[in-house]
């Protein structure tokens, strides 16, 4: 089987080897162009530096906590800003010798735009503290690349790290009107805390307990005014009960010859009363239905209707009638009368007052009501005030560490430090010649093969009796399997030999040309 | 010793023992100094005798293996194997020997399509091969006017041959077929003549009559060493004489549509057997059809 496969490889070996000059031009014009090509890819020298800056220092006390955040990116762009603005490359353009002065504006901004693509600036947050930054540029001559990145290294210095100090002005600036705002705020916001306070005085949080001792006082008050006046109107109401117990007119003092008239009242008193009796007596006896019990009931009603009139006429003061009854004013009656009177004042007095409380009550009431929104209210308020005293009280104080920031910076105390100067290698970075070179040679070999293998594939001879039979359908004789006589082994060896030879050359050549690469052949072509 | 040596001797041996001498006189081969060996074999009671021809050369066998045509020692045996195997259906189509006699069958050509591919190589090889038979005899005719490189290895470049015979009609083609120092093998060079015009005189009538005589009415074998197919047009003419064709393709070399190109000069009505040579296969991978005729 394996001895099948060998031969069968052989065989392709073979085949393929039928083209091996063909292969070989192939191999050696792939070669040639392609490291023709290799060697004349110019030289790319990088020149870079590293430095680190404790930007916390120069740029971040005074921004910090102004809503501005202050990252690795951000310091970048703002580094990048200044270092690799337009006008600064075409200085720097033009003092390398990239471009002139007199040059095209279209020329001058082609060279702008390549020497910003060389350029590679990065910064990266150092475990320390602070952040590196890289400057690093590429180009065809070494020592261009290090002139580029020694001016921007200066630059970087000079104006970046220098010009934090115009940052820090402005920004104190800043620092200062923005206090000033915040001043006027913190005023506005105290009145109107105060205003509130007067507004709502009693009724505000932590004045809670008087609120509601307040009320409950009210409440007290209210009460006892209730029950004042219901005491005044009971004694009211028994003085008065006690007026129509006794009569406003009294007979005049014993005597007098109005007896008769005071009998006329007392008569009609003593009449009633004795008719009262009467009927009483009556009634032991005798049911209602009984004429007599009738006749006095009738009486009694007469009587009451002419004591009663006799009454209206004295209340009303009817003195006259008073006088005509023969009665004068009962002194008892005077002073309960007094008294009544007394009692109506106090108790008018009293209802001034219950209604008054009353109203009190239901104004303290209807606050409870808003307590909460007051709170709330106030609260805010007093956080508003409290927010806008605190921003104020933290400018101030930044402020002042601004200044004494900035004294320290006049004392030299930013750190700063270059910790790689700008350094160029003296090899280039690119381009890789040794590996392009052996790439073109593999290749060249490659498609080389690959040529004769796919030539054979395309032109195939035949290699055994089946494949006779198979293709061209005669019948096979035999095979003759005796080689080598007619010399074509040793000529084929012959041309084996030649050919593996000029592989050797190829492989020498390729050696040659690494070596020459090594040269700095860059320096070489761009010398022609 | 080489085989083909070894093979003579052992004739010359049975012959030794009292048989008939080999008719018409030894001569010398004009310019050819070598060794003469007695040419005697047996002469078959059936019929299929020796013709002996007028002159003779020898084959000089170490500048035949120095030319590359005659194998090494060690091979010998293989090769001699394989071509018993080539030449079977050839002399059995030929005599008709167990499958009906092919008409102009005895006439074999041995073609390929380019030059280089061993038809010398086998045309030599095979009549030295159908030599060896007992009952046959046979002829090699270089018809490679253009390259005659049989005549010159066989040290018969300047012999008056086939492009003699077919351009002077009075020229008996008899006397100018040699006679090689092995029994059964004569050798017709390709002749002096002028070249250029051979093509029509191959495919002339005369080029039929020459092969009839030189057949006579015994058993041969003519063996027709042809320029390639693809680049010389005799070959063309030949094709139409011979009855079988031995199609020569040289392994790993002979593109294959080469080869079909050829093959289509053929044309249909032949018999054509491939032979693949300088092939490393094994023999037993041969393979051909038992029809002749087959094309």
């Amino acid at each position: 089987m394996t001895d099948e496969l060998i031969s069968k490889f052989l065989g392709e070996l073979k085949g393929a080897a039928r083209f091996r000059w063909i292969s070989l031009a192939v191999a050696w014009i792939i070669c040639a162009i392609g490291w023709l090509v290799v060697l004349t890819i110019p030289d790319r020298f990088q020149a870079n530096a590293r430095i680190l800056v404790d930007t916390r220092t120069a740029l971040t006390p005074i921004l910090q906590g102004l809503a501005i955040q202050q990252d690795v990116g951000a310091q970048l762009n703002y580094v990048a800003q200044s270092l690799l603005g337009k006008d600064q490359l075409e200085k720097i353009a033009t003092q390398v010798g990239l471009t002139t002065v007199n040059a095209g504006a279209a020329e001058k901004s082609m060279v702008i735009k390549d020497l910003k693509a060389a350029v590679t600036l990065n910064g990266a947050n150092s475990n320390g503290g602070g952040t590196v930054f890289y400057i690093r540029y590429e180009d065809s001559q070494r020592e261009r690349a290090l002139e580029v990145v020694k001016i921007l290294l200066d630059d970087f210095v000079k104006n970046t790290l220098g010009g934090k100090q115009d940052d820090s002005a402005t920004a104190q600036q800043f620092l200062v009107d923005q206090i000033k705002l915040k001043e006027d705020l913190l005023s506005e916001a105290e009145q109107r805390l105060a205003n509130f306070k007067k507004r709502n005085f009693g009724v505000l949080p932590g004045q809670n307990g008087d609120y509601f001792s307040v009320l409950q006082k009210e409440s007290e008050e209210f009460k006892s005014a209730e029950g004042r006046l219901a005491v005044a109107q009971k004694r009211r109401d028994e003085l008065a009960r006690q007026l129509r117990g006794e009569v406003p007119l009294v007979p005049t003092a014993p005597g007098g010859g109005e007896e008769a008239k005071i009998s006329v009242v007392t008569d009609t008193s003593a009449l009633l009363k004795d008719a009262e009796s009467r009927l009483n007596q009556l009634r032991l006896m005798y049911t209602d239905k009984h004429p007599d019990v009738v006749a006095m009931r009738e009486n009694i009603s007469q009587l009451k209707q002419r004591q009663a009139a006799e009454v209206v006429a004295i209340k009303r003061g009817d003195t006259g009638a008073a006088a005509a009854a023969g009665a004068t004013a009962n002194p008892i009656y005077q002073s309960i009368q007094l008294a009544l009177n007394q009692t109506d004042v106090e108790i008018a007095a009293l209802r001034a007052e219950y209604a008054d409380r009353q109203r009190k009550i239901t104004e303290l009431r209807t606050l409870i009501n808003t307590v909460p929104e007051v709170e709330a209210e106030y609260q805010r308020l007093n956080r508003d005030y409290d927010i806008n005293r605190a921003q104020y009280s933290s400018l101030v104080e930044r402020l002042e560490r601004a200044k004494l920031g900035d004294q320290a910076e006049a004392s030299g105390s930013i750190r700063f430090e270059v910790i790689d100067p700008p350094n160029a290698s003296f090899e280039p970075v690119a381009p890789k010649r040794k590996m392009l070179l052996s790439v073109v040679l593999l290749a060249g070999l490659g498609a080389a093969a690959g040529v004769a293998y796919l030539l054979h594939l395309l032109k195939p001879v035949f290699l055994s009796a089946r494949s006779v039979y198979e293709k061209t359908g005669l019948p096979v004789l035999g095979i003759v399997s005796v080689t080598g006589l007619d010399g074509r082994q040793r000529s084929l060896a012959r041309s084996y030999v030649a050919c593996g030879a000029l592989v050797a050359l190829l492989l020498v050549g390729f050696v040659g040309v690494v070596k020459y690469g090594q040269l700095g052949v860059g320096k070489l072509i761009s010398m022609m | 010793m080489s085989f083909v040596e070894t093979a003579i001797k052992k004739m010359q041996g049975s012959a030794g023992a009292g048989q008939e001498s080999v008719r018409g006189a030894a001569t010398q081969v004009q310019g050819t100094p070598s060794i003469q060996l007695d040419g005697s074999t047996t002469e078959r009671k059936s019929g299929a005798g020796l013709k002996a021809y007028t002159h003779k050369i020898v084959l000089n066998r170490e500048r035949l293996a120095e030319l590359g045509m005659l194998a090494p020692e060690q091979q010998q045996l293989q090769m001699a194997n394989q071509y018993r195997q080539i030449k079977r259906p050839l002399i059995a189509a030929a005599v008709g020997r167990g499958v009906p006699k092919l008409p102009s069958g005895n006439i074999v050509m041995v073609a390929s399509a380019l030059p280089g591919e061993g038809k010398t190589f086998t045309s030599i090889n095979l009549a030295l091969s159908m030599a060896m038979e007992q009952d046959i005899r046979v002829v090699l005719v270089d018809a490679d006017v253009a390259k005659p490189h049989v005549s010159e290895m066989f040290g018969a470049g300047n012999r008056m041959g086939l492009l003699d015979a077919l351009v002077d009609d009075s020229l008996d083609v008899e006397s100018l077929v040699l006679q090689t120092d092995i029994p059964r093998l004569g050798f017709l060079p390709a002749g002096k003549k002028v070249k250029y015009v051979a093509t029509e005189l191959l495919s002339s009538v005369r080029m039929e009559q020459i092969m009839a005589k030189i057949v006579g009415d015994d058993n041969c074998i003519i063996v027709v060493d042809s320029p390639p197919l693809l680049l010389a047009s005799e070959s063309l003419p030949l094709v139409n004489v011979a009855g079988q064709i031995v199609f020569v393709v040289k392994a790993g070399v002979t593109p294959q549509q080469t080869v079909m190109d050829a093959i289509s000069y053929l044309g249909d009505g032949k018999f054509i057997g491939v032979v693949l040579n300088q092939s490393d296969g094994k023999t037993l991978g041969t393979y051909y059809g038992g029809e002749t005729g087959g094309g």
